[in-house]
């Protein structure tokens, strides 16, 4: 769980202080802002993993704020975590937002923890796996490129012994 | 023959319209000259000429009818009496019997009790009674008769007279009789109406009393509902962050206790001068304090625990402005101090305001007021909430106190409260109609429509005024009145 950067966003700073206490045996960076603004001129100075943030902030708000991250920044994880558990907010969160996961207040730490890890984890899991399929199509780049210039040079040609034939 | 019912033909903007008419055709004579009563029988209870009888007949347009009717016109039920005495037990006696006579012809010139003596003895038993005196005017002037009779409304027959004098009193007088019957019977059917009405008033005061009660009551809880949706954020992030910590306390207090457990023994191993232990110890303290970040977790803990208070306080404040709101005790009147109310107000409100209106308070001193504080109360929420709700997404809202001169001779200060918002505005057309119960342009389920007409009821009830102005796409402005002393209405 080391080198994870983690951003939280809430205009309440109890509410960031108590967060960052519970995140606290996960080893993580934490990065605060107080509004979606700030959030948003943070995360462009600053390589963010995860960002846990509340819906009702002065300025631009949480769904917002979530949208935004979707567009900018398509690779990093979010949480809401909010007083207002209505249905159409969740929908909206999830469906529209992106949202990872939407938490309602008051929360439960262990179980906060856990999301956050998952989180992590997964996108660990979607981040290696994009690299890998980068990789995989680099190679497949190259082998096309020798094909081309030279037919039949990516295909081995085996005889009824079992022999290469070159 | 006592009460004859006629169909007596009116004229009427529709032609003739016949009318039933109760008619007291009951007359007292009263002489004591034999020939003179016989004289009175044959003039009132004459035959009457085939002429008048065919008129009858042509105007009722029944050939014949008239035959029943016969002498209709001057028929009359004549009674007889020789002297005052008797006459008087006759009126008495006809009272009883709820018959009453009309008229009564009574000579002045008689032993025993004059006319005038007798006038005023009938007139102590029956004062309905037309009476007529009939005199020579020889002994007595009609001023004395008037004196003795005791009220002015005697009617006078001079002898000699001929008998269509006697038929035309007898005519007029038993009519205005009638009219005067008619005339008490319909002032009694006023007085009775009149009392219907009031009742019924009183009830619909009443009402109406009962109404608005209940009509600010329903407005009352459906601003709480919208507080209490409000007030979800302002109760569940202090909530939740004390919960938080607390948690993170009882999580890490172990740690804490296992590092000074190993303090103890270590400082045990010194005590002991064994220090092998000692060592061992300083050496795992070492190790637990790195690897737990001590100095982090400990300031960890006491921040927990004052911002944990913080939290509480905020939760504790906010239930107490939301008890102070939904009080229902109503009438209750106190001296109050306005500003100190809309800041109330504005606290409980705060959720609301926080992210979209930036809010100026300009609050000039003010005298305290005497009123309704609990409804002035909702009030301010009423018209807070509406200028909130005006906004659509980033406006401003100014809150303005100050003392105004009534220049009506009283010299009483009034305090003026403006409330303006940079929000829609409320069209021309509308304007005329917001202080109305039930009209809102809100879409079907959003609001009752009462906020604005309880608001109206509430100034009332302090004695106040209120007013709106608005532009639209500029904002409104609400501005309230109220008067520093006493109210009009105890609730």
């Amino acid at each position: 769980m080391n080198n994870y950067d983690i951003l939280i966003v809430d205009d309440d700073l109890n509410i960031i202080k108590s967060l960052s206490r519970s995140l606290w045996p996960l080893h993580v960076a934490i990065h605060t802002a107080n509004s979606g603004e700030d959030g948003l001129s943070l995360m462009e100075r600053q390589d963010i993993d995860l960002v846990i943030s509340d819906m009702k902030m002065p300025g631009m708000g949480g769904l917002a704020f979530l949208k935004k991250i979707q567009l900018d920044h398509p690779h990093v994880f979010t949480i809401l975590l909010t007083a207002h558990g209505e249905l159409e907010t969740a929908m909206e969160a999830i469906n529209n937002a992106g949202v990872y996961k939407f938490l309602t207040k008051p929360w439960h730490a262990d179980f906060l923890r856990l999301t956050v890890q998952r989180a992590l984890e997964g996108r660990k899991v979607i981040m290696e796996r994009n690299l890998l399929i980068h990789k995989v199509k680099r190679q497949e780049a190259i082998l096309r490129d020798l094909e081309n210039r030279y037919p039949g040079i990516t295909k081995k040609n085996v005889d009824e012994n079992g022999s290469i034939v070159i | 023959m006592n009460d004859i019912r006629l169909m007596v033909p009116l004229a009427s903007e529709n032609g003739i319209k016949e009318v039933q008419v109760n008619e007291n055709r009951r007359i007292l004579v009263i002489d004591d000259d034999p020939g003179v009563r016989e004289s009175y029988r044959s003039i009132l209870v004459a035959e009457e000429s085939m002429n008048v009888v065919a008129m009858g007949a042509a105007l009722f347009g029944e050939p014949g009818a008239g035959q029943c009717y016969d002498n209709a016109w001057e028929d009359y039920a004549v009674t007889l009496c020789e002297s005052g005495e008797a006459g008087l037990t006759r009126v008495k006696d006809a009272c009883q019997r709820e018959r009453p006579f009309a008229l009564a012809f009574v000579d002045m010139n008689m032993p025993g009790m004059n006319g005038a003596d007798t006038a005023k003895r009938i007139w102590e038993a029956d004062p309905c009674i037309k009476i007529v005196i009939v005199t020579a005017y020889s002994e007595y002037t009609p001023d004395e008769i008037v004196d003795t009779a005791g009220r002015e409304e005697l009617f006078y027959l001079r002898k000699p007279y001929n008998s269509s004098e006697i038929k035309q009193f007898a005519r007029a007088l038993t009519r205005q009789w009638d009219l005067e019957q008619d005339r008490k019977r319909l002032a009694a059917c006023l007085h009775r109406t009149n009392q219907k009405l009031k009742e019924l008033n009183r009830s619909l005061e009443k009402n109406v009393k009962e109404k608005t009660a209940q009509l600010i009551q329903a407005e009352k809880l459906s601003s709480l509902g919208v507080l209490v949706a409000g007030v979800a954020h302002e109760i569940n992030n202090p909530l939740s962050f004390v919960n938080n910590n607390l948690s993170f306390m009882q999580q890490h207090l172990p740690v804490v206790l296992n590092l000074i457990a190993h303090y103890r023994h270590e400082s045990e191993a010194v005590r002991k001068k064994d220090l092998k232990t000692a060592a061992t110890q300083a050496a795992a303290i070492s190790q637990i304090e790195t690897e737990s970040r001590i100095d982090f977790l400990l300031k960890g803990l006491a921040d927990s625990i004052d911002e944990s208070l913080d939290g509480a306080e905020r939760i504790s404040t906010i239930v107490n402005d939301l008890r102070a709101f939904a009080r229902t005790e109503c009438a209750k009147t106190g001296a109050a101090d306005i500003n100190t109310l809309l800041d109330t107000t504005v606290n409980i409100l705060r959720n609301e305001l926080k992210y979209k209106v930036e809010l100026i308070k300009d609050y000039k001193p003010l005298p305290q007021v005497t009123c309704y504080p609990q409804k002035l109360g909702q009030l301010f929420m009423n018209i807070i909430m509406n200028a909130i709700q005006a906004i659509k997404e980033k406006g401003t809202i100014t809150i303005a106190t100050a003392v105004v001169e009534k220049g009506d001779g009283s010299n009483s200060e009034w305090v003026k409260i403006t409330i303006c918002d940079s929000g829609k505005g409320i069209p021309e057309a509308d304007l005329p109609n917001i202080f109305d119960p039930f009209y809102t342009t809100k879409p079907v389920g959003q609001g009752t429509g009462l906020g604005l007409s309880i608001a109206y009821e509430i100034v009332q009830l302090n004695g106040g005024f209120i007013g709106v102005e608005s532009i639209v796409g500029k904002g409104s402005t609400v501005t309230i009145e109220l008067p520093p002393g006493p109210n009009t209405d105890p609730a």
